[in-house]
């Protein structure tokens, strides 16, 4: 992975102020970030006509009554810190989070429980702007018989040599510095799969949540064994400040706040035993789209659009439903207008002030869900029609990771209530509902996904000659670029390497499925004849996943819903159901 | 005789030249619709032009295809790259019919992006759009064209009656350094052989990696920044000197002016020479093997 993009940015903050000697603005530049001020939401129940969320299939009873949830923060003060190319030496900390009963504290219990530990770092009095990235290079248990568990278990080579190789404007991961299989391995796959959770996207929160991982599950590779559960024993975290200041560090320090998130789950994870629940916080973001949702086709429409949410979830792997929902607004007098139409570089500070505006009970409790009007890129007019905070979001508000943001500018109007003219209430059948619409609710669980902690399944890369690179699952299948680097249905489709269970290609699979026969994916041929077909529930093709990179594929015949598949593999399953934010 | 062989000539430069690529409709909707549907785009350098002018027809076709405002959104940013005044006229019309105020400030900047300084005439009245967003775009469409009077003239006349105060906040944000030009340099602290020191500048450096023209006047001479390393910070002269312009690749020298006692910051190795252009300085930087900034200089823009 590089990170061109995060030396270069601050290279262009350094060289921002202009107006004075070079010398007095290194000076000012160096001074400590101001912190994001909160936005002031409006509970949509104090609100007259305000939506009402009434999203069939969600509620309290969905919740397992087996899950509790607790916190506790530890902070280290005087921390030295790294920059990303310099070697780690002793600059780690240690962090003693304490001591806790496999039973007691996580649930298990047998065969019976779910527990998991959810670690979300932030470095504070950073002394620069910018700031630094609390990675974490070591989870780790002792037992009474002092047997160390090790969740982690990176390589040497970090700390002689440092975690980036940065030359001539870039930076390239050491390859010396990696997760090993020795010992007892480690819960990441591999080295990406570990470093997304410590450099976020945005602002500099790392999460990190255990277990991530289960060895025993037939086929479920680069998983170290006995990391499934949580041992009893005492536990200690470490971490290093990675600053990404350019200039040196070395005589530098900030103060590390771990704050860790214990589930107890005393029921097994399903299929074996139920999945539990989500609660949201759906923030209505800009005057169109809060004046939309105050209107009945408005509110129709999103109750509809969280229906088709929670179907995703509950029916196509996880059985996990949406809880409680909570609407808010962002008004415009507190910046909502300004956020509706936001660049997508700026998600960051809309999550943070965002989340800010909830109320502290709901930390940790409900996932931020903004609704905004556009998610633009600065410098082209295409949009994004999702982002997730960070793959594993923080079950802590506040950062710059907290929350998730769809756009609705894809109806003609931008907003909800321009969709699904045939339905007039949240009864409305599913096939009457417009193909766009229902796209819109497989970006929202998409988006849902990664902020649970799920990557695409395979990702597209710049180049042919560029390694491909994939989830750390081994039940979603892998698909190879075709000629030109895209990926595609008929990427996967084609894809003659084998997919998941090591038995049949995407193409067996669908042709299985749909009876046989030359069948594969297309749009039209030249003389405008439909080739699509549809193999939703084939778990072969990869466009068939929930958490595949594109939009997916629909055509109305005979008036229902032919369309690619949104389901949720086992192991994404059990990966979004250690999650604390699952209860 | 003659003319036989001005036609043969002529015949094998036909035969032997390579057809010019043409893309079909269905390639070009193809590749379009590959980049289109992706939940978080990122089109590859080049896209638009690598599919030609045979693009032009096929983006308006689709683009009339659909209501769904988020693919005209695609769309629009292949139109802009067209500067025709058939598409200007194209993106115009769409911006006087859309209600989509999202659409309709994306509209606006292709506009602006497709005819230039010739749009002022029909975005302007748009600076007065009831919607912040798209008086922010079309503001921050026109800010570019700095050496036209009467545009910016306009936008003080904007910047004194904007009531929305983000739309200021946002339109006066100085732009990021855009790197317009990087290269690697040798630095030899013992200059060679046939380089000399001038005016008390001890040279360091020669690079020969080609330049584009338009940066040249704006690299060389003196550069009056700061020396930068782990134990202080000192104030230093650079002139980057063009050796010779008539060579290939031309040749540049990086002199130092500095106390004796920080030529030995100066070791033998790579460093990296950055140049950043924003509307109001240049800036150059030079980084070491580690990545650490080494010395830093900027000039104001006349």
């Amino acid at each position: 992975m590089k990170i061109v993009a995060r030396i270069l940015s601050y290279s262009a903050i350094v060289l921002i102020f202009t107006a004075c000697s070079v010398v007095d603005k290194l000076a000012a530049v160096d001074a400590a970030s101001t912190p994001i001020p909160p936005a002031k939401l409006y509970l949509g129940t104090d609100v007259a006509g305000a939506w009402s969320p009434n999203v069939s299939g969600s509620g309290t009873s969905n919740l397992k009554n087996s899950v509790t949830t607790t916190t506790q923060t530890f902070t280290k003060t005087g921390v030295g810190m790294v920059r990303f190319q310099d070697p780690w030496g002793s600059k780690e900390v240690l962090v003693d989070l304490g001591s806790f009963d496999a039973a007691t504290d996580f649930g298990y219990n047998g065969a019976n429980g779910n527990g998991s530990m959810t670690l979300t770092a932030d470095t504070l009095s950073y002394p620069y702007s910018g700031g630094a990235y609390p990675v974490l290079t070591s989870f780790y248990s002792v037992a009474a018989n002092s047997t160390v568990t090790e969740f982690v278990n990176i390589t040497a080579g970090c700390v002689t040599g440092g975690m980036w190789v940065c030359a001539g404007g870039s930076c390239d991961a050491n390859s010396a510095c990696t997760v090993t299989t020795s010992g007892s391995g480690s819960a990441f796959a591999n080295r990406d799969d570990w470093d997304q959770h410590q450099t976020p996207p945005y602002g500099y929160t790392s999460v990190n949540s255990f277990p991530r991982c289960d060895a025993t599950v037939s086929g479920w590779t680069n998983c170290g064994a006995g990391l499934n559960k949580l041992p009893s024993g005492h536990y200690y975290a470490k971490y290093v400040l990675m600053s990404d200041r350019s200039i040196g560090v070395s005589t530098a320090s900030a103060n590390l706040q771990v704050k860790l998130a214990i589930k107890k789950d005393t029921v097994a994870r399903s299929p074996a035993g139920t999945s539990g629940a989500i609660n949201l916080n759906v923030v209505l973001v800009g005057s169109k789209n809060i004046n939309d949702s105050h209107t009945s086709k408005g509110a129709v429409n999103l109750n509809l659009l969280f229906k088709e949410v929670n179907r995703i979830f509950k029916n196509e792997g996880t059985n996990i439903s949406i809880g409680t929902i909570k609407a808010y607004e962002w008004r415009d007098v507190d910046g909502g207008d300004y956020y509706s139409q936001i660049d997508y570089s700026y998600l960051g500070e809309l999550f943070a002030a965002g989340s800010q505006g909830v109320p502290a009970a709901d930390e940790g409790n409900y996932i931020n869900i903004f609704m905004v009007s556009d998610i633009q890129i600065t410098g082209v007019s295409y949009s994004i029609l999702g982002l997730s905070g960070a793959i594993l979001g923080p079950p802590v508000n506040g950062t710059q990771s907290s929350g998730l943001a769809f756009s609705t500018n894809i109806t003609s109007s931008g907003v909800l209530s321009g969709f699904n003219p045939n339905c007039s209430n949240v009864s409305c059948a599913r096939d009457s509902q417009d193909g766009d619409f229902l796209e819109m609710g497989a970006t929202v669980a998409h988006e849902l996904g990664h902020y649970l902690g799920l990557n695409h399944p395979s990702e597209k890369v710049a180049s042919l000659t560029e390694t491909q690179r994939h989830d750390q699952l081994s039940d979603t299948p892998t698909c190879a670029p075709r000629a030109g680097p895209n990926l595609d249905q008929k990427s996967c489709y084609m894809d003659t390497a084998l997919q998941v269970g090591g038995s049949t290609t995407c193409a067996t699979a669908c042709d299985a499925a749909i009876g046989g026969g030359n069948h594969y994916y297309s749009n039209t041929t030249s003389t405008g004849t439909k080739l699509s077909y549809y193999c939703k529930a084939t778990t072969e093709c990869q466009f068939n996943h929930v958490m595949w990179y594109t939009t997916k594929k629909r055509e109305l015949v005979s008036s229902v819903w032919q369309e690619d598949g949104n389901l949720i593999s086992p192991q994404s399953s059990a990966i979004v159901q250690w999650n604390s934010f699952v209860r | 005789m003659q003319i036989m062989k001005l036609i043969l000539i002529a015949l094998l430069l036909v035969s032997t030249s390579p057809a010019r690529a043409q893309k079909s409709e269905g390639d070009i909707r193809a590749a379009i619709e590959n980049e289109m549907n992706q939940r978080h785009p990122s089109l590859p350098a080049g896209f638009w032009e690598s599919l030609g002018s045979d693009a032009l027809p096929v983006l308006k076709k689709m683009y009339s295809e659909t209501s769904n405002p988020n693919i005209k959104g695609f769309l629009i940013d292949g139109l802009s790259r067209f500067g025709d005044s058939d598409t200007g006229t194209f993106l115009e019309s769409e911006v006087k019919s859309t209600q989509n105020d999202v659409l309709k400030k994306k509209l606006l900047g292709a506009v602006i992006q497709s005819q230039g300084e010739n749009a002022f005439d029909f975005v302007e009245p748009y600076l007065q759009d009831e919607s912040p967003h798209v008086r922010l775009a079309v503001a921050s469409g026109l800010k570019s064209f700095e050496k036209n009077s009467s545009i910016q003239r306009r936008l003080v006349e904007f910047k004194s009656n904007e009531k929305t105060p983000w739309v200021l906040t946002d339109l006066n944000k100085v732009d990021p350094g855009v790197e317009l030009q990087k290269t690697r340099i040798k630095i030899n602290a013992n200059p060679g052989k046939g380089q000399s020191e001038s005016e008390g500048l001890k040279s360091i450096a020669e690079v020969s990696k080609p330049l584009a023209p338009l940066l040249e006047k704006d690299w060389a001479g003196i550069w009056r920044g700061t020396q930068i390393s782990d134990k202080k910070i000192s104030l230093v002269e650079a002139n980057l000197i063009l050796i010779d312009s008539g060579s290939t690749p031309k040749k540049w020298r990086v002199e130092f002016k500095m106390p004796k006692k920080l030529k030995q910051e100066w070791k033998t190795g790579e460093f990296t020479l950055n140049y950043f252009q924003t509307n109001r300085a240049h800036w150059i930087e030079i980084r070491n093997s580690k990545m650490d900034v080494v010395f830093l200089a900027q000039r104001k823009v006349n």
